[in-house]
């Protein structure tokens, strides 16, 4: 097991440097961010020396060491908007993305486990339809559209929810909702097949033989087998979260990194998106990596040599 | 008992308010407007950025030595009068007991102070050019200063309104960083609290050297989606909004609640034929140039695709100073482009590559295609090079953006022809893409002619030149649309700046 914790760790701190270095390169082949900063009437003299303040003048490799000098210490300089360290910024960022991702995450594996469940146990009903068009549905469904359709419905025909920001547990719902059905049509799915799998085995067949009861059967025989490969999929949708997060923030106006991040890119702020990036990908790495941990503890069958 | 006490306070507590509110209902304001702008403003502090976003902020809490009225001219505003000594000397008195939000008074060493900062290469304003004509700022005493220039400058009352007085002792006091998240100004509001990319809290100066604001609290709400802006608008979760896109109007004036008024702004659009002075391409030939200006139907494109929403237009923005009703853009004639293209020696026509971006433009991508259309027609045969609007000045700034690009620019506020000639048509400025020495001598002039009359006349001629040398396409002036809640009383600005002080509920 530590032998295994270890190779994994040293490969994760390769990822995350590979990454580092990959958007240093894509950051500075497109564009320059000075341009966009200095009215039109400014003198190339007034350019240049904006530049050189900035550091933009020198070699590209010396700011490419200079970079990942200071990525070690967790500094990823000011905002070229703002001077506001970048990792302030982003760390500002954190709680309004952790809240809506978490929200998002539990509502996906509620319902998802659950209608998945109702869905294998009642195979080729009419139930078992409905959970699969809710899947075909909520998978098909664009996450902008789904979002806007709320709005209107929710805030300006039946005025029951605030249409954008973030605030209390009512400007959460409608996020929440958007970023779930992104990830339920996965967790149903597989919750369905994997259960519909396990019913057919023979311990269960043993259990329905002793006369017990279905709750228990689902709980204490399925549901812990049926754990592990939900975890996995929970735990790789980390990055889809992320990933629909950018598309709901943006449409919901909710204050997260993905917000964020969609701002410094059309401002060209390097730094915050070097930040974003970086922290973004490191910690779907991270939480990756954690998913490998759990899955040993879930499952003493699985060694690790 | 406990209980009653409670209620017996709270009782007394409403009946005070009311009170209050029934005797001072004329002058204390009251109520709360929503504003909403796409994009976070980057920093409070007005001298650190160019952006439209912190600008629409920057003006509730900070004042300049000039305004804008709502006519659009500028007028004395923290100054009380100016003198003109000479050319390149300017005497400024000031308001007395005008105070910043902290206390501290305002007077001339808040002027030179401001100015200073602006200029000092420390400060990294990207707001220099609005200052780089001054020499030194000279305090006369409490209440006056002198401003030496280098040049004579007509513009610099123009100039001048763009930047914001800071105040001294605070920003030496606290430091840069901390006033760039807690900005203190002489303007009609107090800055309260700014939750980064959701919202900014202001409230109402009571102090303020105009008048009390009718609006107690003003908040500006960022909304980066289109969709949502409108249907946060119609919801009533915020009262005003801008850039309403031609397709959303009707729904907005469906709702009896709301209304929808459009505004002629600043901003306007050209195709530049950048290539104009290269000897190798067929633009460098005047008749060339006009053959595509004549082949262009610009009106239609403004009432077919952009709703509207714009006006034909030549060099400058109607409403720019120095504009010449009299240069009209070019008609509609096919026929005589063709003509033009066969004496050119073009009669096959020839490619052509136009670079765009759509930023800040209604249906950009509609609007280049129909100039494909158009251009096509008459023989050109035209391929559309999209630029994501990042980066997209570097890419002209490098004499990437050639034979042909598309701009569009809001003279950063400045009501005067000056801001397209300099930039664009003095030879030596990065986008000045065509020029000639006439033309280098008549811009020359103008920019330090102080009679407005004769300076009229310069801009006129050079108006006249530019339109018979076609170096552009010459396309149209931008109007805005903005949504509001009906019960607002305010009147729409073309500079693009709004302001809660100029906002009340109608009675």
């Amino acid at each position: 097991m530590g032998k295994y914790l270890l190779r994994n760790l040293v490969q994760l701190i390769l990822v995350c440097f590979g990454v580092a270095s990959l958007v240093f390169m894509l950051v500075f082949i497109s564009g320059d961010p000075v341009m966009l900063m200095v009215p039109m009437t400014a003198t190339p003299e007034e350019i240049q020396n904006l530049r050189v303040a900035m550091g933009l003048d020198k070699p590209l490799w010396v700011q490419y060491l200079m970079y990942m000098s200071r990525l070690i210490r967790g500094d990823f300089g000011n905002s070229i908007r703002i001077e506001i360290p970048a990792i302030r910024l982003f760390l500002e960022r954190v709680p309004a993305t952790l809240e809506l991702g978490v929200a998002g995450m539990v509502l996906a594996t509620i319902i998802g486990v659950s209608v998945g469940i109702i869905s294998a146990m009642r195979r080729d009903t009419w139930i078992d339809a409905i959970g699969r068009i809710l899947a075909l549905g909520s998978q098909s469904m664009p996450v902008f559209w789904l979002a806007l359709m709320l709005i209107i419905i929710f805030s300006v025909y039946l005025k029951l929810l605030p249409p954008f920001g973030r605030g209390g547990i009512k400007e959460l719902i409608m996020p929440a909702i958007t970023l779930a059905t992104y990830n339920i049509p996965l967790i149903l799915r597989l919750t369905r097949s994997t259960f519909f799998d396990i019913i057919h085995q023979d311990y269960i067949r043993t259990a329905r033989a002793k006369g017990l009861p279905d709750w228990v059967i689902v709980y204490q025989h399925i549901l812990r087998n049926a754990a592990i490969p939900i975890i996995t999929v929970t735990g790789m949708n980390f990055g889809r979260i992320l990933g629909g997060a950018i598309i709901t923030e943006t449409v919901f106006a909710w204050p997260g990194v993905g917000l964020l991040t969609v701002d410094a890119i059309f401002t060209a702020d390097y730094p915050v998106i070097m930040a974003s990036t970086v922290i973004l990908v490191v910690s779907v790495v991270v939480v990756n990596f954690l998913t490998d941990i759990v899955y040993a503890i879930l499952d003493p069958r699985i060694k690790y040599g | 008992m406990k209980k009653m006490w409670k209620t017996l306070l709270i009782a007394l507590f409403l009946g005070f308010i009311w009170g209050w509110l029934i005797t001072d209902s004329h002058s204390a304001p009251f109520g709360k407007v929503t504003f909403v702008i796409d994009s976070d403003a980057p920093t409070m502090d007005p001298h650190k950025h160019a952006e439209r976003s912190g600008v629409t902020v920057n003006w509730q809490i900070f004042d300049s030595i000039m305004f804008r009225n709502n006519d659009m001219k500028v007028v004395p505003g923290l100054a009380e009068s100016y003198k003109i000594i000479t050319p390149t000397l300017i005497q400024i008195n000031l308001r007395k007991n005008v105070q910043f939000h902290n206390g501290e008074p305002f007077n001339a060493r808040a002027v030179k102070f401001s100015l200073e900062r602006v200029l000092d290469p420390k400060t990294k304003s990207p707001r220099v050019p609005s200052v780089n004509w001054l020499k030194s700022v000279e305090i006369v005493d409490d209440y006056t200063v002198k401003l030496n220039l280098i040049n004579p400058h007509p513009l610099w009352m123009e100039d001048l309104h763009n930047l914001a007085m800071v105040p001294p002792k605070y920003l030496q006091e606290k430091g840069d960083s901390y006033f760039a998240e807690n900005p203190v100004g002489t303007g009609p509001y107090k800055f309260v609290k700014w939750t980064r990319g959701q919202e900014i809290q202001l409230v109402a100066n009571p102090k303020y050297f105009k008048g009390v604001p009718r609006i107690e609290n003003g908040i500006i709400k960022i909304i980066p989606d289109a969709s949502t802006k409108v249907a946060a608008l119609l919801s009533g979760a915020v009262d005003l909004i801008r850039g309403v896109s031609p397709e959303e109007i009707p729904v907005i004036k469906a709702n009896p609640n709301l209304r929808v008024s459009t505004v002629p702004i600043l901003r306007f659009q050209w195709f530049y034929l950048s290539d104009a002075l290269n000897p190798e391409s067929p633009l460098y030939k005047k008749k060339v140039r006009q053959a595509i200006n004549y082949a262009v139907n610009v009106q239609e494109i403004v009432d077919n695709i952009v709703g509207g929403l714009g006006t034909p237009t030549v060099v400058l923005n109607p409403m720019h100073f120095g504009f010449d009703p009299a240069v009209k853009p070019y008609p509609y004639d096919p026929e005589k482009a063709k003509a033009l293209l066969k004496e050119a020696g073009y009669a096959q026509g020839f490619d052509m590559t136009i670079h765009y971006t759509t930023a800040n433009m209604i249906k950009g991508d509609e609007v280049c295609q129909a100039i494909q259309a158009y251009l096509g027609r008459v023989g050109i045969k035209v391929k559309l090079q999209k630029w994501s609007p990042t980066g997209y000045m570097d890419i002209i700034k490098g004499g990437r953006a050639k034979p042909c690009f598309g701009l569009n620019w809001g003279s950063f506020g400045v009501f005067d022809g000056d801001a397209i000639l300099t930039p664009f048509f003095r030879s030596g400025q990065q986008y000045a893409f065509f020029h000639t020495p006439e033309l280098d001598k008549i811009i020359d002039a103008q920019r330090q002619e102080m009679d407005p009359e004769k300076r009229k006349e310069l801009m006129s001629k050079a108006q006249q030149i530019i339109r018979e040398e076609a170096p552009w396409i010459f396309m149209y002036a931008f109007k805005t649309v903005e949504g509001a809640n009906a019960k607002l009383d305010y009147k729409s600005r073309s500079d693009e700046i709004f302001s809660f002080y100029e906002i009340g509920f109608k009675k």
